[in-house]
C-alpha cells in the first residue's frame, strides 16, 4: 500500500523534563521549564509561500488517518517504552447523597478479574492526594458520600487486552457495581469564588471614575452565609473599598426599584449546562519507569505546561514510595476542546494508572458515557438583572445584576469563569454605573470549568434579549437601540478602563442594519408566511462583545532560516483544530516577506533551553514589590506559556512570532540587503538614495525599498549566512493586558521589543541568549483590568416556527465580526461557521440536567445529548462579513469564541418576532414552544 | 472467555487470522490489532458516524458499516476499507484533496467517517450519475447522520457539492 511521504516524522516523540523542584515554594525557589514537544507532519505544497496558504499545514495528516490524536496511540509508537501495554478503566460514583460501601465485582467471574484495582485506601498509602483546583478525593473513600455525581471510587487495571475488553464490556452492562447505603444528602462545599463590580462613572463615559473595579480594587465577600450566599461588606459611602462598592452598588439597586434610574426592566434567565461534546473522549497513556525514576505521559491538554507541573506536583507531595524525579511529557494534537480539556481531572487518572499498573506502560481511554459522566461541562447561570433606561430617549441609565454559577463537584476554573461573567455581563453596552454579583458555587453536578466563551456566553445571551424587550416596549428599533447604547472608543468597561484599540460596535451595529436579512425583513416575512401558511417567520438581531486573552499570557517563538532560505518556525502552543499551526506559519510572513515553510509547535521543550526561562508566583496575584524583586532575573518571566485556547492562539502566539520576525528582519535581511545594494565602488545602487529599516517592503517575496534592487528570499538568507549575521530569533512575550517590554543590545543598536526574553543564532552557530535591560512589566495592578482585548461581532437570525408542533427551522444567519487582521480567511471563515451551529445546538437543543438525571449518573450519549446535524444548520444561507482592518499592521484578535455567541439570543429574540413569546432559557425547545402557542 | 478467529482484507491486504474475544468491536480489532488508528472511535453507539468504514461487496457495490457498534466478526471475510486506504502514490483521492482544498475540517476527528462516506458515495454516482438539482438531497442522504463539533458541516458539503457538480461522471443537468 502507497504511503503518503512525509517532510517530517508523522509520529509524536517528546525529551526528557528536567528535574522536579521538590522544594518549591511561591517566590523563594523559580521552578524550571519542562520540555515536552509534538511533531507536526506537513502537507507538501501546502504554502504558495507568498500570501495565503493553499490549504492547512496539517490537512494531509488529517484526511489520511495518520496517528495524531491521544487515542490512536499506544506504548508501541513510543519511543524507548516497552512495547507491552496494561489498560485501565475508572468506576465511578452513580449516586452522590449515599455513602459509597463498595465495588462488586462478582458479575465478572473469574476470568475477568482485574489484576490490580486501585482504591482511595491505595492513594492515601501513597500520599497520592489532589490539591488547587482538583482538590477533592480522587477516589471516594469508602464509607463516605462522594463529592459529586461521577466522581471515580476506583480504577481498575487488565495486562491484557483481550481480558479488559471483555470486562469493560461485562461491566457496562450491569447494574449493582459500585454499591450504595445509608442517605445522607449531599456534601456542601464551601463557594469557589465571589466577586462584585461595582461601578459609578464620574462627569464622562471616559472617565474619571468616581468608583471602580479598576481604580478601587475588587471586592471579594466578607463572608459567605450558610447556604452559599456571599456576604458583602456593610455599606458606608465613606468607608474601605469594599463598603463604598456596597454603599454604591446598594444606591443603584434603589434607584433602579424606585424608579430613579429610568423605567426598570427586570429579567430572571436560565441557561443549563452544556456538554463540550469534542469528537476525541479523551484518553492518554503513562509509563513509570522506576528503575530511572522517570514518569511519562502522553495526553491531549490546551495546557502542557500546567499538565506537566500538576502531575510533578502531585508526585511531590506523595511519599518518598513513589519515586519519580523526571516527568515527560507528550501532547498529540486534539480531536476538538473548546476549553474541555484546559485542566482537566483525567491527567491525574493517567498519573495515578501509571503509579500502579507495576512499571508497565498504561492506556486509560473514557468511552462516551464515560466522558459525559466525568468531562468538563459549561456552567448552568441563574442571571437576575434589572435595568433602567431612559423610556423618552432610549439611554441605558444603570444595571444591575446577580449572578449564580452552578460550578459542580470540583472549583477547576470556576472562581475565574465567575469574574468574567461578571465582566461580560453588560454586552456591548456601556452603562453609567452598574453592579453585578458574581459567584460560584459549589453542588454535587459534574464539575464545570472552561468551556468555549469562559462564562462569557450566558450572561450576554440574557443581556441580548433584555435589550431585545426592551426596544419590544418602548417601540424602539432594536439595532437604533443598541446604537444608542453601544460601548465606543475610550469608552470605560464594567472594571472601569478603556478597551484596547478601537471599539467598532457602531460598524457592526451598521453593518447588521444594511444586511439583506434585516432590511428585507418585512418583505421576507410576507412572502415566507404565504408559502407556508402553518409556519410563523421571524428575524432576530443580537450583538455582543467578548475578550480574548486570559491576562496571564505567556508565548515562545522561534524562528530561523538556513542558508537555502527554507524558513522554519517553532511555536507555543498546542493544535485542537483551530489552525493555530497554520496562522504560525503565515504570520511570519509578517516581517519575512512569506509564509515560513516548515512548522513545529512545542508548548515546552528542549528547544527552549537557551532562553533559560524561571518562573514563579502567581500572575494573577503577584504583589507589585514580589514582581520587580524577580524580574531582576534576567531569566524570570511571570509565565512561560498559556494554555491554547481559540482566544489565544492568533493574539498572543503569533504575537511573538511576528516579534522573532522583526528580529530578523533588523538584524539579519536588512544588514545584509544592505551590504548587496551598496556594493561596488562608491557606495554601488544605495549611494543616491537614503534608505533606512522604515523604508523596507516585501513585493512578491522581494526585498526592496525606495527603487533598490529586488532581493529574493533565498538570496538574501545565503547572504546572511555568509555574513554571520543573526539568522535566528528566540522569543518570550508576556502579557497582562499589555505586553511586556525590554531592551536588547544587538551589536551597537539597542532593540526595543515587545518581549521580555530573548536568544539569536549567528549563522549556523548555536543560540545564545541576550540578556535583557530595561524590563518593563505590566503592573502587578493591571490584573484589576479584567479584561482589555475586545472582538465584537453581531448576529442576524431568520427562522420559522412551526405552529403546529413548536418546530424550529433555522432559515439563514447572517453575521458581522471584527476579527481584526484575518491571518488565514479560511480558517476565520471555518470557525465562524462552527461556532455558529454550536450556537444553534445550545439555543434550540443542548440540555443537560445537573444531578440525578443528568451525565453523573452514566447513562448519557450523544443519543440523548442532541448535537447539531448538518440539516439544522442553514448551510447553504450563511453571510459571514468581516470588518476590513483599519490598517495593514491590524494584530489579529481571537474571535473563534466570540462568534457562537449572538447566534443564540438572535434565535431567541427571532422567536419572540415569530409567535410574541419572550424566552429567558436556554434552551427553546419544540416542546416550549409548542406550549405557548 | 470466549474468543473468535477471523480474517478479512483491509485496504487490498488480507489480514489474520486473528484470535479475538467475542464481541470485541471492530474499531477495536482496527486499533489494537492492525495498528490502522485512522477509524476513529467518536460515541460508541453509532449515533455519530465518526467510525464507519467501507464494506466492498462482491456485487461491485459498496456499503458503509459503523465499527463501534458492530463487532470485528461481522466484517469476518470482508472487504474493507478505511481511510488509511485511499490515497495512491503520494496523491491524495478526490474525496481527500476536495476536503483539503476546501478547509473542510478542523480539528480532523470526524474526517475519516466523512471520507469514506462521501468515497462511498463518488462510487456510487460512478456507477449510476444523478441530475444536479438531486445533489443537495443526496449529500444530506449520505452525511446527514456524520456528527462534526467543530466546522457546522459547510465546508463539507461544500468540497462534495463542487467535486460531483464539476464531474460529468457524477451528476448531469438533467
Amino acid at each position: 500500500m502507497a504511503k503518503i511521504q512525509w517532510t517530517r516524522r508523522q509520529f509524536l516523540a517528546g525529551s526528557a523534563a528536567t528535574g522536579i523542584a521538590l522544594a518549591f515554594s511561591q517566590l523563594a525557589l523559580a521552578e524550571e521549564a519542562f520540555d515536552a514537544h509534538e511533531t507536526m507532519p506537513i502537507a507538501p505544497g501546502w504554502s504558495k509561500g507568498i500570501g495565503l496558504p493553499r490549504y492547512r499545514v496539517d490537512g494531509y495528516a488529517k484526511v489520511t488517518g495518520a496517528k495524531l490524536y491521544a487515542r490512536d496511540f499506544r506504548a508501541v509508537d513510543m519511543p524507548g517504552w516497552p512495547d507491552d501495554m496494561s489498560h485501565a478503566l475508572l468506576l465511578f460514583a452513580n449516586d452522590a447523597t449515599h455513602r459509597f460501601i463498595s465495588i462488586d465485582l462478582s458479575s465478572l467471574g473469574g476470568d475477568l478479574q482485574p489484576d490490580r484495582i486501585v482504591t482511595a485506601a491505595d492513594l492515601a498509602e501513597t500520599g497520592i492526594k489532589a490539591v488547587g483546583i482538583f482538590a477533592g478525593d480522587l477516589f471516594c473513600p469508602e464509607g463516605e458520600t462522594p463529592l459529586y455525581l461521577g466522581q471515580p471510587v476506583a480504577m481498575l487495571i487488565y495486562r491484557d487486552f483481550a481480558t479488559f475488553s471483555s470486562a469493560r464490556q461485562s461491566l457496562r452492562g450491569t447494574e449493582g457495581i459500585v454499591t450504595f447505603g445509608e442517605e445522607t444528602g449531599p456534601i456542601a462545599g464551601k463557594p469557589y469564588g465571589a466577586n462584585r463590580f461595582t461601578r459609578v462613572s464620574g462627569s464622562g463615559r471616559k472617565g474619571p471614575d468616581q468608583y471602580s473595579p479598576f481604580k478601587d480594587g475588587w471586592v471579594v465577600p466578607i463572608r459567605y452565609q450558610r447556604g452559599g450566599e456571599p456576604a458583602w461588606a456593610e455599606a458606608k459611602p465613606d468607608g474601605n473599598a469594599a463598603q463604598e462598592a456596597s454603599a454604591n452598588g446598594a444606591a443603584i439597586r434603589k434607584d433602579l426599584a424606585d424608579g430613579k434610574a429610568g423605567r426598570a426592566f427586570k429579567q430572571s434567565f436560565q441557561t443549563p449546562s452544556n456538554d463540550p461534546f469534542f469528537m476525541e473522549p479523551e484518553s492518554g497513556l503513562a509509563w513509570h519507569d522506576k528503575a530511572n525514576r522517570k514518569f511519562s505521559i502522553l495526553v491531549g491538554a490546551q495546557s502542557p505546561g500546567e499538565t506537566l507541573n500538576t502531575i510533578a506536583d502531585l508526585f511531590r507531595r506523595a511519599k518518598p514510595s513513589v519515586a519519580v524525579s523526571e516527568v515527560d511529557g507528550y501532547f498529540p494534537y486534539l480531536g476538538g476542546a473548546f476549553g474541555g480539556r484546559d485542566r482537566s481531572i483525567i491527567t491525574l487518572y493517567l498519573a495515578i494508572a501509571g503509579l500502579y499498573a507495576d512499571g508497565r506502560p498504561v492506556r486509560l481511554a473514557l468511552d462516551r458515557f464515560e466522558q459525559f459522566q466525568l468531562g468538563l461541562k459549561r456552567h448552568a447561570v441563574s442571571i437576575d438583572s434589572t435595568l433602567g433606561v431612559d423610556p423618552e430617549t432610549g439611554a441605558f441609565q444603570a444595571f444591575a445584576c446577580d449572578l449564580t454559577l452552578n460550578g459542580g463537584g470540583l472549583a477547576n476554573y470556576s472562581a475565574s469563569i465567575a469574574d468574567i461573567c461578571a465582566i461580560s455581563s453588560p454586552s456591548m453596552y456601556y452603562f453609567p454605573r452598574s453592579d453585578v454579583t458574581t459567584v460560584a458555587e459549589h453542588s454535587r453536578a459534574v464539575t464545570a470549568g472552561s468551556m468555549r466563551c469562559y462564562g462569557g456566553l450566558q450572561p450576554i445571551v440574557a443581556m441580548e434579549c433584555l435589550v431585545d424587550e426592551v426596544a419590544s416596549q418602548l417601540k424602539i428599533d432594536p439595532i437604533a437601540l443598541r446604537r444608542k447604547n453601544a460601548l465606543q472608543t475610550g469608552d470605560l468597561t464594567l472594571t472601569g478602563i478603556p478597551p484596547n484599540g478601537a471599539m467598532r460596535t457602531l460598524d457592526v451595529l451598521d453593518a447588521m442594519e444594511r444586511s439583506s436579512l434585516w432590511a428585507k425583513r418585512e418583505n421576507n416575512r410576507k412572502a415566507f408566511e404565504s408559502a407556508n401558511p402553518a409556519k410563523a417567520y421571524g428575524v432576530g438581531t443580537a450583538s455582543a462583545i467578548f475578550k480574548y486573552g486570559t491576562g496571564e499570557d505567556g508565548a515562545l517563538a522561534a524562528l530561523w532560516f538556513d542558508a537555502d532560505g527554507q524558513i522554519s518556525v517553532t511555536a507555543s502552543t498546542v493544535e485542537m483544530g483551530t489552525g493555530t499551526s497554520t496562522a504560525v506559519a503565515v504570520r511570519a510572513g509578517d516581517h519575512l516577506g512569506r509564509s515560513a515553510d516548515h512548522v513545529t509547535l512545542e508548548s515546552t521543550g528542549a528547544i527552549w533551553a537557551p532562553l533559560g526561562l524561571v518562573t514563579s508566583g502567581d500572575p494573577y496575584t503577584i504583589s507589585q514589590a514580589d514582581q520587580d524583586r524577580a524580574a531582576k532575573n534576567p531569566r524570570w518571566v511571570p509565565v512561560i506559556t498559556s494554555r491554547a485556547s481559540a482566544s489565544v492562539g492568533a493574539h498572543v502566539t503569533t504575537h511573538a512570532v511576528a516579534e522573532a520576525g522583526y528580529g530578523l528582519l533588523r538584524f539579519g535581511l536588512w544588514p545584509a540587503a544592505q551590504a548587496v545594494w551598496r556594493e561596488g565602488p562608491a557606495g554601488g545602487q544605495a549611494a543616491g538614495e537614503d534608505v533606512t529599516l522604515e523604508d523596507l517592503r516585501w513585493v512578491d517575496g522581494k526585498l526592496t525599498a525606495k527603487g533598490m534592487e529586488p532581493l529574493p528570499f533565498e538570496r538574501l538568507a545565503k547572504k546572511v549566512h555568509d555574513m554571520g549575521l543573526v539568522t535566528g530569533v528566540m522569543v518570550h512575550a508576556y502579557n497582562r493586558w499589555q505586553w511586556a517590554k525590554a531592551d536588547f543590545q544587538i551589536g551597537s543598536e539597542t532593540w526595543t521589543g515587545a518581549i521580555d526574553a530573548l536568544a539569536i543564532r549567528r549563522g549556523d552557530e548555536k543560540w545564545a541568549v541576550e540578556d535583557r535591560k530595561n524590563v518593563q512589566f505590566p503592573p502587578a495592578l493591571r490584573e484589576r483590568v479584567g479584561a482589555s482585548y475586545f472582538s465584537t461581532c453581531g448576529a442576524v437570525v431568520a427562522l420559522s416556527v412551526d405552529r403546529t408542533n413548536g418546530n424550529v427551522d433555522v432559515l439563514e444567519i447572517y453575521q458581522v465580526l471584527d476579527c481584526g487582521r484575518s491571518l488565514v480567511p479560511d480558517l476565520v471563515s471555518g470557525m465562524s461557521q462552527g461556532a455558529i451551529a454550536m450556537g444553534i445546538g445550545h439555543a434550540l437543543y443542548e440540555y443537560l440536567p445537573l444531578y440525578e438525571d443528568g451525565p453523573g449518573n452514566g447513562n448519557w450519549n450523544v443519543n440523548r445529548y442532541h448535537v447539531v446535524r448538518a440539516r439544522e444548520v442553514p448551510l447553504r444561507n450563511m453571510t459571514l462579513e468581516y470588518l476590513p482592518p483599519l490598517s495593514d499592521n491590524d494584530p489579529p484578535k481571537g474571535m473563534a469564541e466570540i462568534t457562537m455567541i449572538p447566534v443564540v439570543p438572535g434565535i431567541l429574540n427571532a422567536i419572540h418576532d415569530a409567535v410574541g413569546h419572550r424566552f429567558t432559557k436556554l434552551p427553546v425547545t419544540a416542546e416550549d414552544i409548542a406550549g405557548v402557542l | 472467555m470466549a474468543t473468535t478467529k477471523l480474517s478479512m482484507t483491509v485496504n487490498g491486504q488480507p489480514v489474520g487470522p486473528h484470535e479475538v474475544p467475542d464481541g470485541l468491536a471492530m474499531v477495536d480489532f482496527l486499533h489494537e490489532y492492525l495498528g490502522l488508528a485512522g477509524t476513529k472511535y467518536g460515541c460508541g453507539i453509532g449515533v455519530c458516524h465518526a467510525c464507519v468504514v467501507i464494506v466492498d461487496e462482491p456485487d461491485g457495490t459498496s456499503r458503509t458499516m459503523r465499527t463501534c457498534i458492530n463487532g470485528a466478526a461481522d466484517f469476518a471475510g470482508k472487504a474493507v476499507r478505511t481511510v488509511e486506504g485511499h490515497a495512491r502514490d503520494g496523491k491524495l483521492s478526490d474525496v481527500q484533496q476536495a476536503f483539503v482544498d476546501h478547509f473542510s475540517f478542523q480539528c480532523g476527528y470526524c474526517t475519516a467517517g466523512f471520507v469514506n462516506e462521501a468515497t462511498r458515495l463518488v462510487e456510487e454516482l460512478e456507477r449510476k450519475p444523478i441530475a444536479e438539482s438531486q445533489v443537495e438531497a443526496k449529500l444530506a442522504e449520505a452525511l446527514g447522520e456524520h456528527i462534526c463539533r467543530c466546522t457546522g458541516y459547510v465546508r463539507y458539503y461544500e468540497a462534495m457539492r463542487d467535486l460531483i457538480l464539476s464531474n460529468p461522471r457524477l451528476s448531469k443537468e438533467a
